[in-house]
C-alpha cells in the first residue's frame, strides 16, 4: 500500500519534515505534541499501568470479542519500539492503519479515528513521542481467536469499515463546533467505545455515541447523545465539562473503569477544548438506548 | 457482539478463505490469573455490599454538595469542611466493607466491585487511605475559606482519591 493524499501538504508540513529530518523538534512543536498525546490518551493503552509498566512500553492486555490484544511498545527504542520509524511510517500507521512492514493493524488500534487527524497534529505527536525515554521491551504476541488473527480478516474489515482521510470542517458550523467535532471524532476517539459495534466489529455510525452494553473488557459504555431519558440530554454543558475535567458525574460520583483513564487525558485539555467537546456532543442527534443509560442530571 | 453474529463472521471468512486459498494462524491459550484473599469478613457478604453502597452514596452526596458550593455558591466553607470530614471517615471504613467473596463475579448482589480488588488488596487499601489523606487536606483547605484552595483540594481528592480507585476497581454497571 502506498501513501496517498499528500496533495494538500502545506509549506508548514515541509518545514516540519525538514526540522525532524535534522533531528531538531522545537519546543513549541513538543508542547503541541504533548497536548495531542493527552487528548488522544496514547499512554492509557500503550502503558501496562496495572503491572506498573513503563510509559508507552506497551504490553497492556485489551480484551475484545475477538481475543486479547497486547499493545505494542511505542517508545523511541530502535529495537523494540518505533525508534526507526520515519515521519512517513508514523503517518502511514495513523492515517492508513498500516505498519512500516506493510501489515494492516488490527482496528483495536483506533486508526479509524486517528485517520481524521491533521498532518500537522500527527507530526507534532510523533515529535513528542520521540522526545520521551526509550524503553527496551519486546512486544507480546496477540492472543486472538480464529480467524481474526489472520491479516486477510483485517483487510476485509477495512473494506467494510474504514474510510481514510483527515477531518473536513463543516462550514455550516462555527469554529467551536468544528474543534469539538475534531476532538471527539479524531483525537479523543470517543466513538471507539461510545459507539456500538455491529457485524464484525465495525462502528455502527448511524448509532454514533449512543453507548453499548458490550464495551471494552465487557463493560457498559453509556449513551452520550443528548437523549433525555437514556443519554445526557438532561446534562448542562457544565456537567459535560466537569466530567472531562475531574471525572465527577452530575450525581456526585466519580467515573471509573475506562472513562477514569480517559479523564487522565481530558483533564489536561484547555477549558476551551472541553467546552468545544460539550458543544459538539450536545449538537448530536439524540438516540435512545435503554441498554446503556447515562447517569441522570437533576 | 453476540455469539450468533460471531458464527456468521467465522462462516463468512471461512468461505472467503477457501475462495482465496490463504493459510491461517492459530494462537495460544490464555494464562490463568491467581487471586489472594487477605481479609477476614466481619459482615455477611450481602450486608457488606449493602453497607458499602450506602457509604459510597453518602460520599457521592458529599462530593456533590462540595461541587455545588464551588459552582453555585450553595452552602458555606464550613459545610465543605463537614462534607470532607465525612468522606475522610468513610474512607477509613472502606477496606472492611470489601470482604473476600463480594465481587461482581460472586453474584451475591448487584455490585460494581471488580475482582481485581482482591488480587491487589494492599493497593486497594492504600488507595482508600489516600482518599482519607486527600479528604483531610480538603478539610484543611475548607478551614481557610479560600475558594481556590478548596477547588484545588477538591479536584485532587475527586480525580485521584475517588477516581483513582474507581478507574482500576469499579465496573460501570447501571
Amino acid at each position: 500500500m502506498t501513501i496517498r493524499r499528500y496533495g494538500a501538504a502545506a509549506p508548514a508540513l515541509a518545514l516540519t519534515l525538514l526540522l525532524s529530518a535534522t533531528g531538531r523538534a522545537d519546543q513549541a512543536q513538543l508542547d503541541r505534541g504533548a497536548y495531542i498525546f493527552n487528548a488522544a490518551d496514547c499512554g492509557a493503552c500503550h502503558t501496562n499501568v496495572k503491572e506498573k509498566g513503563r510509559l508507552l512500553a506497551g504490553g497492556r492486555p485489551l480484551k475484545t470479542p475477538f481475543g486479547t490484544f497486547y499493545t505494542p511498545n511505542i517508545t523511541p527504542d530502535p529495537e523494540t519500539g518505533i525508534g526507526r520509524w520515519s515521519d512517513d511510517d508514523f503517518k502511514l500507521a495513523l492515517r492508513c492503519g498500516v505498519s512500516p512492514g506493510n501489515d494492516h493493524y488490527f482496528p483495536v488500534f483506533p486508526y479509524g479515528s486517528f485517520t481524521k487527524m491533521t498532518d500537522q497534529d500527527i507530526l507534532d505527536l510523533k515529535a513528542y513521542i520521540f522526545s520521551l525515554p526509550p524503553v527496551s521491551q519486546a512486544n507480546r504476541e496477540h492472543d486472538i481467536d480464529f480467524p481474526f488473527g489472520w491479516r486477510f480478516s483485517v483487510w476485509f474489515w477495512k473494506q467494510l469499515n474504514f474510510s481514510e482521510g483527515p477531518f473536513a470542517p463543516d462550514p455550516a458550523h462555527d469554529g467551536t463546533w468544528n474543534r469539538g467535532a475534531y476532538l471527539v471524532e479524531a483525537l479523543a476517539h470517543c466513538g471507539e467505545c461510545h459507539t456500538p459495534r455491529g457485524w464484525f466489529g465495525g462502528l455502527e455510525t448511524a448509532l454514533a455515541m449512543s453507548g453499548t452494553k458490550d464495551g471494552p473488557d465487557g463493560q457498559k459504555v453509556p449513551n452520550i447523545t443528548p437523549d433525555k431519558d437514556t443519554g445526557i440530554g438532561g446534562w448542562s454543558a457544565k456537567d459535560i465539562v466537569r466530567v472531562l475535567k475531574s471525572g465527577q458525574l452530575p450525581d456526585g460520583d466519580f467515573v471509573g473503569s475506562g472513562m477514569g483513564e480517559v479523564v487522565n487525558g481530558t483533564s489536561k485539555l484547555t477549558d476551551a477544548d472541553r467546552a468545544a467537546i460539550a458543544v459538539y456532543l450536545q449538537s448530536l442527534p439524540p438516540i435512545a438506548n435503554p441498554e446503556a443509560k447515562a447517569v441522570k442530571a437533576e | 457482539m453476540n455469539s450468533r453474529s460471531r458464527m456468521m463472521i467465522v462462516a463468512g471468512l471461512a468461505v472467503a478463505a477457501a475462495s482465496v486459498g490463504i493459510g491461517v494462524n492459530a494462537y495460544g491459550v490464555r494464562a490463568a490469573s491467581t487471586e489472594t484473599a487477605v481479609q477476614v469478613a466481619a459482615l455477611s457478604p450481602a450486608d457488606a455490599i449493602a453497607e458499602r453502597q450506602k457509604l459510597m452514596k453518602g460520599n457521592g452526596a458529599a462530593a456533590k454538595a462540595i461541587n455545588d458550593f464551588l459552582e453555585s455558591g450553595t452552602g458555606t466553607a464550613d459545610d465543605v469542611a463537614k462534607s470532607a470530614a465525612s468522606i475522610k471517615d468513610a474512607a477509613a471504613k472502606i477496606p472492611d466493607l470489601f470482604p473476600p467473596g463480594t465481587s461482581m463475579d460472586d453474584n451475591i448482589a448487584k455490585t460494581a466491585a471488580k475482582k481485581e480488588i482482591w488480587a491487589n488488596f494492599d493497593d486497594f487499601k492504600a488507595k482508600a487511605q489516600n482518599l482519607g489523606t486527600l479528604a483531610a487536606a480538603l478539610e484543611v483547605a475548607a478551614g481557610t475559606g479560600d475558594k481556590q484552595k478548596i477547588a484545588d483540594a477538591f479536584g485532587d481528592m475527586g480525580k485521584n482519591g475517588c477516581g483513582g480507585c474507581h478507574t482500576l476497581y469499579k465496573q460501570k454497571t447501571n
